[in-house]
């Protein structure tokens, strides 16, 4: 039924005159003529045919769909909007009707009222244009009045409320939201690989498959579920796509990463906002294509890529889908057919638009928008009337296509039950998701199984939690208030004592060291630092401190404003001098940490080193015991690129004769140095078979050394060739 | 002579315990030997971030879990499924 009527009330033959007179464009009143007889200059003529008995016959002979039109604006009183109207009969099943009620206006049997302030309203115009539905639509009171009982007994029976419905299913958003929770805190704790392509790792999705529970299920899948199967690679890659489209995780790099904040955020907000927000991350889902993988009957043809945007081409699609099923604001069972008839007729010029880019055909798309979107949404419930499907909004699906719900009351039993053996039982039905979300930070899912969450507080998991802000006292007192029977003593002493423990040590990971000769200048830095980055110093000494690293762009601006310098650990820069045979000299807060290290194995400090520097003697049994196979090799390794201007050569000779085998030399008297002019010659002169008793050597492309006491002889040889010398 | 700025080392990460014998004990447990390290004092020790999950790992196996500030330690690794 309407619910809606834009104008209530039927037209009397005054307020028609009136059109006639002071409303309408000729053109509509020379279409009222040829359609009901009269002339367009006689207006009182045309109101009498209008509210005569010759027009009201003509109602009496409308048929099929033109009647149930009829009635539907009797029913209304006599006036009603011609868009709603279409959209009322779409999804009671009469399909487009657009062509019969423009018939109708045709044929005035359906009058067409002017826009508030409208004038000279040209009806055949909007007829021609196909805009005669964006208008209100009347007919006379006299008819109502004929039509009154008729209307009401057929529409009566028309639209009775679909009651038997059977094999309901729902893929509720409760679920939804417990797989985005235990999905996104997976992955907080444990970043999920992504292939290159952007798929996730196969076997890391595997395992968080096995703690989903798929739509239609009441159980987490357990260990046979396939991720190779279409649909659960599909629904996963959906809740993943969900998950990152709330803000729950990110790509970072090859890792998916949970995002803490975040998830906070969304699992402690109330259950309206939670609603609004799943609502509009579905309608911008971008990652995951509703249409693509519908019909996959082969694992390749489900794209599982996060990195791809194929949902991107439909956002708009699904907000022109959401507004339509907005206005129909259906609350009861509705055949599945006529919603999909509603979606896609009722702009499908518009609807093939927004389909464009992503190339989906509307009719298929819209299907696979309400059967698998909108479905594991948990929007909607499905059933079968009959041999027909048939669907309706849950109370969240309606809050979250923006339609007034009421508030759903916090359950207010208590949910849990905490066991010696560490173990907390979770019955689902008496619990909500923030209550949910508060366990998941400091324990382990184990099982889920008859809508009973298991979880295990293990020391792993409770120190985590400690670890992101949990507090042992307010775990506790969490506990207490939610736990049906008493906590017990055991698990109490137990969290505190994890308390005691994880507080002891602590990882800062992924951070800067810095370094600086001026103690009072660091003050300065790191306060500034703090101030403007936020960054934790965790101070190591007066000249060394420790930096988180959460803002990199901040940082590397104030190093440069003050004239600092950044090292990466493993592209190591000169720090070191060699001031000695194998003495080295470092400025130790230059050096980094991997410098340091290996000097201290492959050396032994000296002690009257110069002031603020360190002196190392490098050891051949440490060496050889810190690179037992190319000793040499790995020592110049080590030191070339970490020295200035490189190992000397000097040093370098020291280190060869000492590791390996000593550089062996001649010195030779009584030769005199005989240099050519160019290589060519150089050669002929060496093929000289009568110099051969004068060369001692050749020493180069030029130059030969030549046995002293016979060299004036060679000379005069070379003369007599011809060389000047 | 031109005055020096502080000099920041990238990719390390830091290791502190409130007590010394406990970090002396850890670090046997997280076989800490062959990685790379330098101590600052005997409560702190820094180490390259690429070795944190090693030495999570490490004693976690053991039972400690040390409270992970900072970004998230990862320890999916592995090759792309289609690069096997």
């Amino acid at each position: 039924m309407l619910r809606e009527p834009k104008r209530e009330g039927a037209l009397s033959p005054e307020e028609f005159m009136k059109l006639l007179e002071s409303d309408y464009d000729p053109s509509t009143k020379r279409l009222i003529a040829a359609a009901i007889g009269g002339t367009d200059s006689d207006l009182k003529n045309l109101t009498e045919r209008l509210f005569g008995d010759d027009v009201a016959a003509r109602y009496d002979e409308l048929s099929g769909v033109a009647r149930h039109a009829l009635f539907y604006v009797v029913a209304q009183g006599g006036g009603v909007r011609g868009e709603n109207l279409r959209r009322e009969m779409l999804l009671d099943g009469y399909g487009d009707t657009t062509d019969v009620l423009a018939d109708l206006v045709n044929k005035s049997l359906f009058i067409v009222l002017p826009n508030p302030g409208e004038v000279l309203l040209d009806v055949p115009r909007l007829i021609e244009q196909g805009t005669v539905l964006q208008r209100d639509l009347t007919i006379g009171a006299h008819i109502v009045q004929k039509f009154k009982e008729t209307s009401a007994t057929v529409l009566a029976e028309e639209s009775e409320e679909i009651e038997d419905v059977t094999r309901i299913t729902s893929s509720s958003t409760e679920t939804l939201e417990l797989n985005l929770l235990h999905v996104a805190t997976k992955i907080l704790h444990t970043p999920l690989k992504l292939n290159r392509d952007g798929t996730p790792h196969r076997r890391g999705l595997a395992k968080l498959a096995r703690e989903v529970v798929f739509p239609d299920a009441v159980n987490e899948a357990g260990p046979d579920v396939d991720v190779n199967e279409p649909r659960v690679l599909d629904y996963m890659v959906f809740v993943l796509a969900m998950a990152l489209q709330l803000g729950l995780l990110h790509i970072e790099g090859e890792y998916l990463e949970g995002v803490q904040t975040a998830i906070d955020g969304f699992f402690s907000s109330g259950l309206s906002k939670r609603n609004r927000t799943l609502g509009d991350a579905f309608k911008g889902l971008r990652q995951w294509n509703e249409a693509d993988s519908f019909t996959a009957e082969k694992i390749e043809d489900v794209n599982s890529s996060l990195s791809s945007l194929r949902g991107e081409g439909l956002i708009g699609a699904r907000g022109y889908v959401f507004s339509i099923l907005r206005r129909a604001r259906f609350s009861t069972w509705k055949r599945e057919e006529a919603v999909e008839s509603l979606c896609a007729l009722m702009d499908p010029p518009f609807l093939k638009q927004s389909l464009k880019n992503a190339e989906n055909d509307p009719t298929e798309w819209v299907r696979a928008f309400l059967q698998r979107g909108l479905y594991w949404l948990g929007a909607l419930e499905r059933g079968m009337e009959g041999n027909a499907a048939v669907i309706r909004f849950t109370t969240r699906g309606r809050e979250m296509l923006g339609l007034p719900v009421k508030d759903a009351p916090k359950p207010t039993d208590k949910s849990m039950v905490v066991q010696p053996n560490f173990e907390i039982m979770v019955f689902l039905d008496a619990t909500d998701i923030s209550t949910l979300h508060q366990v998941y930070q400091v324990s382990e899912r184990v099982k889920l199984s008859d809508r009973v969450a298991v979880f295990k507080l293990t020391p792993e998991s409770v120190q985590r939690g400690y670890s992101m802000g949990s507090k042992a006292a307010a775990v506790i007192a969490f506990l207490r208030d939610q736990a049906a029977v008493e906590v017990p003593e055991s698990v109490i002493f137990q969290l505190h004592d994890w308390e005691r423990i994880h507080k002891r040590l602590v990882v800062h990971h992924g951070g800067y060291l810095v370094r600086s000769h001026d103690p009072d200048a660091l003050d300065l830095w790191l306060g500034q630092v703090k101030h403007d980055s936020g960054c934790v110093v965790v101070r190591l000494g007066p000249s060394t401190a420790y930096l988180n690293n959460n803002d990199e762009p901040i940082l590397t601006k104030l190093l440069a404003r003050a004239n600092g310098t950044v090292v990466h650990i493993d592209s190591p820069v000169p720090v070191l001098r060699f001031d000695g045979p194998l003495l080295i000299t470092v400025d130790p807060v230059d050096a980094d940490i991997i410098t340091m290290w290996e000097l201290a194995r492959i050396a032994h400090e000296v002690e009257d080193a110069p002031a603020r520097m360190r002196q190392f003697s490098l050891d051949l049994e440490l060496l050889k015991r810190r690179w037992p196979t190319n000793t040499l090799q790995n020592t110049v390794e080590f030191l070339e690129p970490r020295t200035f201007d490189g190992v000397p050569a000097s040093q370098r000779i020291l280190l060869q004769s000492l590791l390996e085998s000593a550089p062996s030399a001649k010195v030779q008297s009584h030769v005199t140095l005989i240099r050519l002019q160019d290589e060519f010659t150089a050669d002929l002169f060496s093929r000289v078979h009568e110099f051969d008793a004068y060369v001692v050597e050749r020493l180069g492309p030029l130059a030969f050394a030549v046995d002293a006491v016979k060299v004036d002889e060679l000379r005069e040889r070379m003369i007599e060739l011809g060389f000047v010398i | 002579m031109q005055k020096r700025g502080p000099v920041l080392q990238q990719g390390v990460s830091l290791i502190v315990c409130d007590n010394a014998a406990v970090l002396q004990e850890t670090l046997v447990q997280a076989n800490l030997a062959d990685i790379e390290h330098q101590f600052f004092s005997d409560r702190a020790v820094v180490i390259p971030t690429r070795a944190v999950h090693q030495i999570v790992a490490e004693l976690k196996a053991k039972g400690v879990y040390p409270q992970i500030v900072g970004g998230p330690v990862r320890t999916e690794t592995g090759e792309d499924d289609d690069a096997a």
